[in-house]
């Protein structure tokens, strides 16, 4: 009788351990499955809009000037990160696909989410052709153009507001008592040095705070599309950096900070300065295919001059010593073509 | 002879059930492995193929050795001057080193086709010397101008590129 209740036992508990064992790699297997797709699913749009991106990178040396929309499944993120010091640069979409950007100078915020990313890309001439910049946003981010009573520059706030795409989410405006992050993730308001005393900014101190309101304060410098940038921080110290024309003061409002700002654009100065060196050697070489007597040797010959004193920049700081070349090589391109010579750029 | 009792039986036939189920199991990983497996190698082939038209149209509008007047860029057209500028820069190692990141992994030769030489101008630019083998080619026409001249030739453009 107790031989019989032990085997029962045994049967009992196999049976058991069986369905349970079965059971749970069947369990495992589903999850894993659902896991898997799950994942698939996300990598698919996430790669999806990354190959975007990419062929927008790839195709900018085409069409420069462009203006590109995407529709996005809106809890989808992109990350953009620029660290100068590590000399390190990539994005990410979704769960950590990495896309290198170790060249392309790409201005955007950290941290992007929205339903319509706009991604938009201009030429960088210094006069020559140097390469494309890239601004994306999002329409979570509002960009507010203040147009205050400035005297000194009138037009000009309305002029880079038209630079800015119309499928942005931007606005211009003379009165920001009623500024109002609302629902948008992040709101930039830009505004001219000389607007400083009409802009209470202490009034938004917590919205500074929590980095929601991004003041971004021009200073321009006479008449001429070059000057300063202020970023006001959290801690409302501003942070200064400088600009020379519309595509960098442009690049400067797309950035999240000054730190973001400078990273990409020491991209595009190291391509800067090795474009320059090449146009140098090439109009040495254009210059003594001429001979140094002939006025366009003499003319390729002054432009090298121009294109080294370029080539000699090192950083952003030296950006804004560089208009007087810039125009001189405007000067000895125009004197190229007058003198029907080979043309400097 | 030993007798095998009943409870035995069942035992061993429980265990059987369960090395057999086991099989299954990793049967199924397997061929569930090897689909992926090819499944991978062929989106393998296809990031290859893209990143080898990404490199020729990187370097086909490359502004530093693209024609242009005044900024306005020509299509598919090099600047004979631009590019022998271009090609000795690389002999510096920064340049280089930067350049490599655009056209990673590439040889480039640009020969002139038309007008016919008995010793066609031919260039080369590489960023990265390659392997004799596994490496795909592109070739693409493109023209190229001899800018004291305004003159145009036809020319080929080879693109070698390696994984």
């Amino acid at each position: 009788m107790k031989k019989i209740k032990k085997r029962g036992i045994v049967d009992f508990q196999l049976n058991w351990i069986f369905a349970i064992v079965v059971g749970g790699l069947i369990v495992i297997l589903f999850y894993r499955l659902i896991a898997v797709e799950r994942t698939r699913g996300d990598i698919s749009s996430a790669t999806e809009i990354r190959d975007e991106i990419n062929k927008i990178l790839a195709g900018s040396g085409i069409t420069p000037d462009k203006i590109v929309t995407l529709e996005t499944s809106g809890d989808l993120e992109l990350v953009f990160y620029c660290n100068l010091e590590e000399g390190l640069s990539e994005y990410y979409v979704g769960r950590g696909i990495k896309t290198p950007l170790n060249i392309e100078p790409v201005f955007s915020h950290t941290n992007i989410k929205g339903t319509n990313l706009v991604i938009q890309s201009l030429p960088w001439r210094m006069p020559f052709y140097v390469g494309t910049f890239l601004y994306i946003t999002s329409s979570n981010i509002q960009y507010i153009f203040y147009n205050g009573t400035s005297e000194d520059n009138p037009g000009f706030i309305i002029d880079l507001y038209n630079k800015f795409p119309d499928s942005i989410n931007k606005r211009l405006t003379e009165d920001i008592s009623s500024l109002n992050v609302g629902r948008n993730d992040k709101v930039v308001l830009v505004y001219l040095e000389e607007s400083n005393p009409e802009i209470n900014l202490n009034q938004f101190a917590e919205e500074i705070r929590r980095e929601r309101l991004i003041p971004i304060q021009i200073a321009k410098e006479g008449g001429a599309v070059s000057g300063s940038v202020y970023y006001m921080g959290r801690d409302m110290v501003p942070e200064n950096t400088v600009f020379i024309d519309f595509p960098t003061l442009i690049a400067a409002i797309y950035s999240e900070n000054k730190q973001v700002y400078e990273c990409n654009m020491d991209k595009a100065i190291k391509r800067l300065k090795y474009s320059a060196k090449i146009y140098a050697s090439r109009s040495e070489k254009i210059s003594e295919e001429y001979g140094l007597n002939h006025v366009c040797g003499s003319t390729h010959g002054t432009a090298r001059g121009h294109f080294n004193t370029i080539s000699s920049i090192d950083n952003i700081n030296s950006l804004p010593g560089l208009s007087a070349p810039i125009e001189s090589l405007e000067g000895s391109n125009r004197q190229a073509q007058r003198q029907s010579c080979a043309l400097i750029y | 002879m030993k007798k095998i009792k009943k409870s035995q039986l069942k035992l061993g036939e429980s265990i059987a059930v369960l090395i057999i189920f086991i099989i299954l199991f990793v049967f199924g990983l397997f061929f569930y492995s090897r689909a992926r497996m090819s499944s991978l190698s062929r989106q393998d082939l296809k990031y290859y193929e893209q990143q080898l038209m990404i490199v020729s149209q990187r370097m086909t509008y490359l502004p530093e050795i693209q024609c242009t007047s005044f900024n306005h860029i020509e299509m598919l057209c090099i600047d004979k001057y631009k590019l022998k500028s271009f090609s000795d820069s690389l002999l510096e190692d920064d340049i280089k080193e930067y350049y490599s990141s655009i056209i990673p992994s590439t040889e480039i030769n640009i020969t002139k086709i038309y007008p016919v030489q008995q010793n066609p101008e031919s260039y080369i630019i590489s960023t990265t010397p390659l392997q004799p083998t596994g490496f795909e080619t592109v070739f693409i026409p493109i023209t190229l101008l001899d800018p004291i001249n305004n003159h145009y030739s036809m020319a080929m453009m080879r693109v070698r590129f390696s994984s």
